[in-house]
């Protein structure tokens, strides 16, 4: 599909990777920095969305709103996120392009305005896109949800930040934040696609010459207390579906247990042959969306279930949920079951190496925890791990006890006591 | 050859009854997807019996003749294969995409399915008590609802009003033996294409498709037509309120058939003003701050595309927003697009069509739409030259023929209340 990764190291300690992809001509540049909503605190959550958000309000060559114009105008797009590890700004263009992309990301991420004005009135904007989740269901269900299972871990908190603290937050503090954290050994810079490592990697030392180390890098937060009972929130709303999410904190990417919970949630949760799938909606017709996922970064992990459902069935899906994952831990899965979910990763990684960005993504994620090579070697590590491995995550793991539920439903429709 | 085609050389060839296999050869990666598509939906069917096409596709995964729709889906996902049968208002179909190697044993299911559906009727009830509840679930997401609503405000009889899923109404009242019969009248092989893009030879990705659609010999009769619909006189609005933070609006008009070269001109127009660098997130949301979402889409249909438009907003800011949003179109229909406003679109135009184009499985689907809606497989190859032929005045034109601001489609989904602050 392509050459190796090129990895090298500037001397600010900012890492740059690169791989040459040829099947178009088009490239991916992704600028990643190490800072997200797990690095706040109560008291400034949401800087880093919100500063994410400023990259585009204004750099000292770029006007505001020029970046997204610039490079609509080269034929490509560009877009950015925040998580809970780290922000990212990423674009794909045709690869012609590659220069003046890496010239304009650069500029950007280096020398936002961060203008007082401009700040102001981005507030607004945030505060709109906040509005507008709290109207997707899912979205908001599974906000409620990490904040029912993280009282006091930072995945309790929105990544977008809290109403009251964004309102008087300051153009100040945001150039504080870009100081502290936009430095050399908190970056990296990915780029993939039809072009040439060694003039690339040149290219990018000299952009990014004068970024400097910068101090340690961010703390990371306290482990959330051990949980010993269910815990549960039932919220009403005007809606027409009920949701039903819920969580199980399991252990992060580099635990040896991490493969067995990628599987399991394939087992439980993943397409219409998974097992909570195949009873709750193609047996008993219970719910019209059924799905696991497990979220592994660095410590800690969660697991995931998420199903949308008439609100009359909330009761008999938990129950059914349960049901499944007692028969999992205590039986656990098939020889075929395990080669189902072993293939669906398989064939989950080449998909994603079908496009420039896609590849790039994966390599950006897994440098920011710590080494790019990690998702080829988690498709291995999924390779090798045994039935009895994945029987012992779901009864180590998914059990009632750990458990944080949330029922988001229509008002009237009382569920359980 | 524009770079995104690099190497893809699309071939056509006829099999029995008239169904057409376009294969094209792309070594970039060892996935192949597989396209099929088929003229026939929402545009062919009775009020009435409206979601009658959807309920049929859906059932395609829930059993054929010769095993059930657990072993179905356990031996396609076991493949590790990517499908899904889907509905649209002019055609119905299905995709797939898959790791080469497991390409014929998946092929050959997906044709099963699409050929043999058994419509059990313990399996029927259950797929519509599912599609019922997701028909209340759309309700629950803004903008969905509002360009549902926008929809049925602007064609009073077409049936490009309905609802892909239809109505609660119409799914209680489909029965078995209606989906049998519409399922054998649909998939008649004068009216598919099966288009397949991977890295195996081309005569063996053609062979193993005239093998697994073999039993479709023979073309059916047709399919009924809707009467032609002009656009309305006034605006006609829709409105629902339900307990919200922020108003989901959408506009919908009237556009020319696919594929005409006036659709080709509103595509690029439609650029103009969607997106991040687009006229109406730049006046709307970046200048006034009117709202968080506002966007503009096209898309083709055969008798008239259709032209939407959505903006998510307070409550407070609603009138004005929507004002704005309608002087924008107002000024599209009034001053040309300037050479050098049009030559940045066409660049990012051109620029998310290269993009898209990475994947198979968006190639697999455009090969065959183009073939199916009359513009030729080879459509996909010429789209960059197309476009690039488009004028300013060709965009003027077409947009005072079918943005019609005396007379459209508005579906508004709104708060009970002035909109409250979040926790």
């Amino acid at each position: 599909m392509g050459s190796d990764v090129v990895r090298e190291v500037l001397p600010s300690g900012l890492r740059v990777l690169v791989q040459e992809v040829y099947p178009a001509s088009v490239v991916s540049v992704a600028f990643w920095i190490g800072i997200g909503s797990l690095h706040e605190t109560d008291g400034n959550a949401g800087i880093s969305h919100f500063l994410e958000h400023m990259l585009f309000k204004g750099s000292a060559a770029r006007p505001s709103g020029t970046l997204t114009r610039e490079i609509h105008a080269l034929g490509g797009y560009v877009n950015a996120f925040t998580s809970f590890e780290s922000t990212c700004l990423w674009c794909v263009v045709p690869s012609r392009h590659l220069e003046t992309v890496l010239e304009a990301l650069a500029e950007t991420v280096l020398h936002p305005l961060l203008e007082d004005l401009e700040a102001e009135r981005e507030i607004g904007v945030i505060l709109d896109e906040m509005r507008m989740r709290q109207d997707r269901p899912e979205a908001w269900c599974t906000q409620q949800l990490l904040r029912l299972a993280y009282p006091r871990h930072p995945y309790g908190r929105p990544v977008i930040g809290l109403e009251s603290v964004l309102r008087s937050m300051t153009a100040s503090q945001l150039r504080a934040h870009h100081r502290a954290h936009y430095v050399g050994r908190n970056m990296a810079v990915v780029v993939v696609g039809d072009v040439q490592a060694a003039p690339t990697l040149e290219r990018i030392g000299d952009l990014l010459a004068t970024v400097t180390p910068g101090q340690a890098l961010p703390s990371r937060p306290e482990p959330e207390s051990p949980q010993e009972a269910l815990r549960r929130l039932d919220l009403e709303q005007d809606l027409s579906s009920a949701h039903l999410q819920m969580l199980f904190p399991v252990p992060g990417l580099f635990s040896p247990e991490a493969p067995a919970c990628d599987l399991l949630a394939s087992v439980l949760g993943e397409g219409r042959s998974s097992r909570l799938c195949r009873r709750l909606r193609e047996r008993e017709g219970l719910v019209s969306r059924v799905g696991c996922s497990a979220f592994l970064e660095r410590e800690p992990g969660f697991f995931l279930v998420d199903c949308t459902l008439p609100p009359e069935n909330l009761k008999a899906v938990e129950a059914g949920i349960f049901e499944e994952l007692e028969a999992l831990g205590r039986e656990g899965p098939t020889a075929r079951e395990m080669q189902k979910a072993r293939n669906r990763a398989e064939s989950t990684f080449v998909f994603n190496q079908e496009t420039v960005e896609g590849i790039a993504r994966t390599l950006g994620h897994f440098e920011m925890l710590g080494d790019h090579t990690l998702a080829q070697l988690h498709v291995r590590r999924l390779a090798a791990v045994r039935s009895e491995e994945v029987l012992a995550a779901c009864r180590d793991h998914l059990r009632t006890e750990r458990c944080s539920v949330v029922h988001y439903r229509p008002p009237g429709a009382r569920t359980v006591s | 050859m524009s770079p995104s085609c690099r190497g893809l050389s699309p071939r056509m060839h006829l099999g029995p009854g008239g169904l057409r296999i376009v294969v094209a050869e792309n070594h970039a990666t060892p996935i192949t997807a597989v396209a099929v598509y088929c003229l026939g939906g929402v545009r062919n069917e009775r009020r009435e019996l409206s979601g009658i096409t959807h309920l049929a596709q859906r059932m395609l995964l829930k059993g054929t003749r010769r095993r059930d729709a657990e072993d179905l889906a356990e031996e396609l996902e076991f493949l590790g294969a990517r499908y899904a049968p889907f509905t649209s208002k002019d055609l119905v179909g299905a995709t797939l995409s898959v790791l080469s190697r497991n390409l014929p044993r998946a092929l050959d299911l997906l044709a099963e399915c699409i050929l043999e559906p058994a419509f059990l009727p313990e399996e029927l009830e259950r797929e519509r008590r599912l599609v019922l509840t997701e028909i209340r679930r759309r309700q629950d997401d803004g903008f969905a609802y509002a360009m549902d609503l926008s929809e049925a405000a602007l064609y009073r009889r077409h049936p490009y009003r309905l609802p892909v899923a239809g109505t609660q109404a119409s799914v209680r009242r489909l029965e078995r033996k209606h989906l049998i019969r519409w399922h054998g009248r649909l998939y008649s092989p004068d009216r598919m294409v099966v288009a397949v893009v991977g890295d195996l030879r081309a005569s063996q990705m053609r062979d193993l498709v005239a093998e697994a659609f073999a039993p479709l010999d023979r073309p059916l009769p047709g399919l009924p037509e809707p009467e032609p619909e002009e656009p309305p006189e006034t605006p006609r609005l829709r409105c629902r309120r339900r307990a919200r933070q922020h108003v989901a609006l959408a506009l919908s008009f009237m556009g020319p058939p696919f594929p005409s070269p006036e659709f080709l001109a509103l595509d690029v127009l439609a650029q103009v003003l969607a997106g991040m660098s687009g006229r109406l997130f730049t006046e709307l949301r970046d200048r006034r701050g009117l709202g968080y979402a506002v966007g503009a889409g096209l898309e083709p249909r055969r008798d008239r595309a259709h032209f939407g438009f959505h903006l998510g907003t307070s409550l407070e800011h609603r009138q004005v927003a929507l004002q704005g949003l309608l002087e924008e179109l107002r000024r599209v229909r009034e001053v040309p697009v300037s050479r050098q406003e049009l030559a940045k679109v066409r660049r990012h135009l051109l620029g998310l069509f290269a993009i898209a184009m990475q994947r198979k499985a968006v190639q697999a689907s455009r090969l065959a739409f183009f073939e199916l809606m009359g513009a030729g497989h080879g459509f996909l190859e010429g789209y960059p030259e197309a476009i690039r032929r488009v004028t300013p005045e060709a965009m003027l034109s077409a947009a005072q023929t079918h943005l019609r601001l005396e007379g459209y489609g508005c579906g508004q989904v709104l708060p009970h209340a002035p909109s409250r602050s979040s926790r």
